[in-house]
């Protein structure tokens, strides 16, 4: 037994095994001097019977039980017992069930809360917000706290963790005025970087390490997160987890995801389709109705029919009537999680969509590839085209030249400079496609120059020797392809036929087809005739063949304008989806509108009007990009010069915070186990007295239970034995 | 107070005898089934010899007798003297001695006793006892519907005492507390039965009863044949009371005892636990009652055969009776099935 002062001066008293966290209640110990007295004067006032004779009585009194005598002794030490436990109950005894309780009663305790405040944790969970749940949680594991011997820490899990204080603090009010204040943001939270900030700070103390989880539990993020710790052992030792899960179930919930435009442009007066996913994340199958507004006026609305766990596109016409962007907001009815009701996308609308082909060929003589090349992207020649086609020599191309174009297509150049090829992969790498057409000349050398450039992950298939087959009078058809892929299950069996006829006089041979990459189209002797592979944000497109009439007679054909529209088309659409930024994340957008850098007056504004503070700003050629470190509101950000804006972006809602399945609590504690934790507890309610664990195992509790249990035998024999 | 005034109006003697409960019983003759010895003559049976019409026997002259006794016809057909035997009928004595014990004084758990309290500890609780049970006489009412051992005695006897009398018979009363008490010599007239009811009303159970001495002085003060009857609960050394009732037998009594015990010994009442403080002897006893029931009901059976068979063996009437069966019913049952047996 010791006797340990604790910070503030008072005793706790710590057994072997025991501690006392109010040993002054052992005072009260002295109470068990009245079930005595009761005993005694009750001994003298028992019941006295003036009998005729007792000579009967004695002679039976033999066969009367043993215990009968011992009775209220019996009695007696069951009110004892009771009182004794109701005291010590009183006394608030813990159980040490280690060296690290021990230390807990003699150091005082770490604990950090890690507090999720991810978009998740908005949702109402059968009528009762989930932050209220967790915040309660909170205020009771703070409750449990010894003030002024332990110490405390938050640590809010969102997209970047954030504790509330630098160091542990012993400030257990400061601690709790911050639980209140504590909202959810609409960030999917880094629960790995939570976890291993947690560990930091409880690493700052020795003694008892706690730390408590207050999540909703999301399964797609925790699970997440366990995979990504893998061996990762962010926690110190010896520390115990308790998670506390939420009483109420999650509900159903409904969400908006991937809102696109059928392209990364819009053209001016021409429809285009604006398409947005619905998901029910919910057993029960639902009639959502989505409407969408454009710059502010709604344009339609649809009902979309979900079954359980079903996701459906709802696709909207749209047609903007002039040149800039544009905000289109996807809208469903409130449920219980409404952050993701909403969807926004900034649409750019151009007159016509520009596309770069770089070839060093006469584009005005017909048979060369730039000849059909161009004339496939643009068939009419004027503003009925969809494509604004701008050709560009290799020589004296630069990265300017290219920028706001879509997609470049690389023809019959000749060996590309460094700059020129360095212009192209960072072309490719931010988001754009890029079409390398091989034919004659030093294929080869420039596609080497760009694979160095992407360290080796940008072709499809690695080219060997140049064969020229119609030389050889020999000749190759586009006789296969992967005609159920999205891009070519446009073609039908008669142009397919048509294709598979097209002579091939001229390929390159193929030394490697790059795992990663997507083979469209074969030869009539199965080596690839096209394939696409995903570089960066964008993709990478080699084709083994060119339009020009000395490399096959594609360029004659209807089919190469059809394949050609298709591929420009193709190519655009991982660029639609780019612009939609993720709260919580970093979000960078370029000015397409003309601005003067030397009139200075740049700001860019969040979804709330309000100022963004750190917008950096940077001038790339012309373009004017605006880089936002991170963003805290779903909505569009807007860049503006003296009020004049010039550029925006949308950000949303991570769409896996959608889904509020919970992760099984049982299999959550192993994977914490893992982790090298000493214990991890999942408390079966979060309504339980979390303070509970802190010390070691209370034992108040039990003596509550002892005590009634005494009291409710000593009622019961004595009225068994009043019967 | 107003108990008091009221049983300030009434008269003394009235306590114990209510005529109207022993209508049912006026037709029936209390006889001995031996013969008696009485002073006057009377309708019981006597081996005295005496004037009557019924004749009895012959016997030879002895100087001295009556000669109007002789039978002449008989001296001349035989010539012989021989006196002519008539039975004689004589009123009949009963003798009635009842046990003022304080252990008769018992009139059930929830009641106070009557008696002074037989309690003597020195305990203090004891003394807080003793003043808790100050003795007061029971209400007229309790003495018909609860009464007290005591009182149910005194109820049997003073109705036996009615019918005696009524009958033309004499009646003798004894008290049994600390030997014999209020003695009342044989009489038969209302005025003695009067004073009989008055001696009995002024009697407060207490002591011991004593009953074997009181038994030899009544056979002192008694020498007629006659009736015993006995009101008591027999708490007392068997084999003294049956050698002193046995005195009685052959003097050639007919002795009749009824035991008289209170409901809660013969079926102990519902306590859980409680002090059983004896009456007479302060002993106490600390006992759960539902332990020892069974055990008890034993006793008491082989307490009650033990004094049935010794009675059934000196030809003696043995009648158990609860105080719980009401007075006239008790002494009914009882006349009943001696008028079968006779």
């Amino acid at each position: 037994m010791g006797i340990a002062p604790d910070h503030e001066g008072e005793l706790v008293i710590t057994l072997s095994s025991m501690a006392l966290g109010a040993p002054a209640m052992l005072a009260g110990l002295a109470l068990i001097s009245l079930p005595v007295l009761a005993h005694l004067l009750h001994r003298r006032a028992r019941r006295h019977v003036l009998f005729p004779t007792t000579m009967l009585l004695v002679a039976s009194a033999a066969s009367q039980s043993h215990l009968f005598k011992l009775r209220r002794l019996l009695l007696l030490a069951l009110r004892c017992l009771a009182m004794a436990m109701l005291i010590l109950a009183f006394a608030r005894p813990i159980w040490l069930r280690s060296q690290n309780d021990a230390a807990a009663s003699e150091e005082g305790v770490a604990l950090v809360i890690l507090f999720d405040i991810s978009a998740s944790a908005a949702q109402d969970s059968q009528g009762v917000p989930v932050i209220y749940e967790l915040q309660a949680a909170a205020e009771r594991t703070i409750g449990s706290l010894l003030e002024g011997a332990d110490a405390a820490n938050i640590v809010y899990a969102a997209a970047q963790p954030r504790p509330a204080f630098v160091r542990m603090t012993a400030n257990l009010a400061a601690i709790r005025q911050e639980i209140q204040s504590a909202k959810p943001t609409y960030e999917r939270a880094d629960l790995r970087a939570a976890l291993g900030m947690a560990g930091k700070l409880l690493a700052e103390r020795r003694g008892s390490r706690h730390l408590v989880i207050l999540s909703d539990l999301q399964a797609t993020n925790w699970v997440d997160t366990m995979a990504r710790l893998g061996a990762d052992k962010p926690l110190p030792d010896q520390t115990q987890i308790t998670i506390v899960p939420l009483e109420s179930a999650p509900s159903g919930n409904v969400a908006l995801s991937e809102a696109a435009l059928s392209g990364p442009m819009a053209i001016v007066a021409r429809p285009t389709e604006a398409t947005v996913k619905l998901t029910n994340f919910s057993a029960r199958a639902q009639v959502v109705t989505t409407s969408l507004r454009v710059d502010g006026r709604p344009v339609g609305s649809q009902s979309v029919s979900l079954g359980p766990w079903q996701q459906r596109s709802a696709a909207f016409k749209v047609q903007f009537d002039k040149i800039g962007h544009h905000r289109l907001q996807f809208v469903i009815p409130d449920d219980s999680f409404p952050v993701d009701n909403s969807r926004d996308l900034v649409a750019r609308a151009v007159e016509r969509i520009p596309v770069v082909v770089l070839a060093d060929d006469d584009p005005n003589e017909p048979g060369t590839s730039s000849y059909f090349t161009i004339r496939a992207l643009a068939p009419f020649g004027d503003r009925r085209d969809h494509y604004e086609v701008r050709h560009r020599t290799s020589a004296g191309v630069s990265w300017k030249h290219l920028s706001g174009a879509t997609t470049v297509f690389v023809c019959d150049v000749h060996e590309l400079p460094t700059s020129l090829n360095a212009a192209l992969h960072r072309f490719v790498d931010s988001g754009h496609g890029l079409v390398f057409f091989c034919g004659a000349g030093p294929v080869n050398l420039n596609l080497a120059a760009l694979d160095r450039l992407a360290n080796g992950a940008l072709l499809p298939w690695e080219p060997g020797a140049f064969r020229d087959l119609a030389a050889q009078g020999d000749q190759l058809f586009l006789s296969r392809g992967n005609w159920e892929s999205s891009l070519l299950r446009i073609f039908d069996d008669r142009s397919r036929m048509v294709l598979s006829q097209i002579r091939i006089g001229r390929v390159w041979e193929v030394a490697s087809v790059d795992p990663e990459a997507d083979v469209l189209l074969k030869f009539s002797d199965g080596s690839p005739a096209l394939a696409v592979r995903s570089v960066g944000s964008g993709k990478f497109m080699l084709a083994n063949f060119s339009a020009d009439l000395s490399d096959s007679d594609l360029g004659k054909y209807g089919s190469f304008v059809a394949l050609m529209q298709i591929l420009v088309s193709d190519l655009q659409a991982p660029a639609a989806t780019g612009r939609d930024g993720t709260v919580g994340r970093s979000l960078a957008f370029s000015s397409l509108a003309s601005f003067d850098p030397a009139r200075g007056g740049l700001a860019v504004h969040g979804p709330d009007g309000a100022l963004v503070p750190d917008a950096n700003f940077s001038l790339d050629l012309d373009n004017l990009v605006v880089h936002l470190s991170r963003t805290d509101k779903p909505g569009v950000y807007v860049a503006s010069q003296h009020q004049q804006p010039i550029g925006m972006a949308a950000a949303n809602v991570d769409p896996r915070e959608s889904d509020l399945r919970r992760v099984n609590t049982e299999v959550l504690r192993e994977q914490l186990m893992e982790l090298g934790a000493q214990a991890v507890i999942a408390r079966a309610s979060a309504d339980q007295e979390l303070s509970l664990e802190l010390r070691g195992r209370p034992l108040w509790g039990w003596m509550l239970v002892a005590a009634l249990a005494a009291l409710g035998l000593e009622m019961g024999l004595v009225g068994y034995w009043r019967r | 107070m107003g108990r008091s005034a009221k049983q300030s109006t009434r008269p003394r003697g009235n306590r114990y005898l209510r005529i109207q409960d022993l209508r049912a019983l006026r037709h029936l003759f209390f006889a001995s089934r031996r013969p008696v010895e009485g002073r006057y003559a009377g309708r019981h049976t006597s081996r005295q010899r005496g004037h009557s019409i019924e004749f009895n026997d012959y016997r030879e002259y002895i100087p001295g007798d009556e000669i109007s006794d002789l039978d002449w016809k008989m001296y001349g057909r035989s010539d012989r003297m021989f006196i002519r035997l008539f039975e004689h009928q004589s009123d009949m004595t009963v003798n009635l001695l009842v046990d003022g014990s304080a252990s008769m004084g018992y009139g059930g758990v929830d009641r106070p006793p009557v008696a002074e309290a037989a309690v003597t500890g020195d305990s203090w609780v004891g003394r807080i006892n003793l003043a808790r049970r100050r003795p007061r006489p029971a209400p007229e009412a309790d003495v018909f519907k609860a009464p007290t051992k005591f009182d149910h005695a005194c109820l049997l006897a003073a109705a036996i005492a009615f019918l005696t009398i009524r009958q033309q018979d004499r009646v003798a009363l004894g008290v049994a507390q600390e030997g014999l008490k209020h003695f009342r010599p044989p009489q038969g007239s209302h005025g003695h039965l009067r004073r009989l009811l008055m001696d009995l009303e002024s009697v407060r159970p207490a002591g011991r009863g004593r009953l074997a001495e009181s038994l030899h002085t009544l056979a002192q003060r008694t020498n007629r044949k006659g009736l015993l009857v006995m009101f008591s609960d027999l708490l007392e050394e068997q084999d003294e009371v049956l050698r002193a009732l046995s005195l009685f037998a052959h003097r050639g009594n007919e002795v009749i005892v009824f035991q008289t015990l209170h409901a809660d010994e013969l079926n102990l009442p519902g306590l859980a636990e409680a002090v059983f403080v004896d009456s007479e002897s302060d002993q106490r006893v600390r006992l759960n009652v539902k332990d020892i029931r069974p055990e008890y009901e034993h006793q008491l059976k082989q307490f009650l055969g033990s004094w049935s068979n010794s009675f059934r063996a000196r030809e003696m009437d043995h009648n158990v009776v609860s105080t719980s069966t009401p007075y006239p019913k008790a002494l009914q049952r009882y006349l009943f099935r001696r008028a079968r047996a006779v």
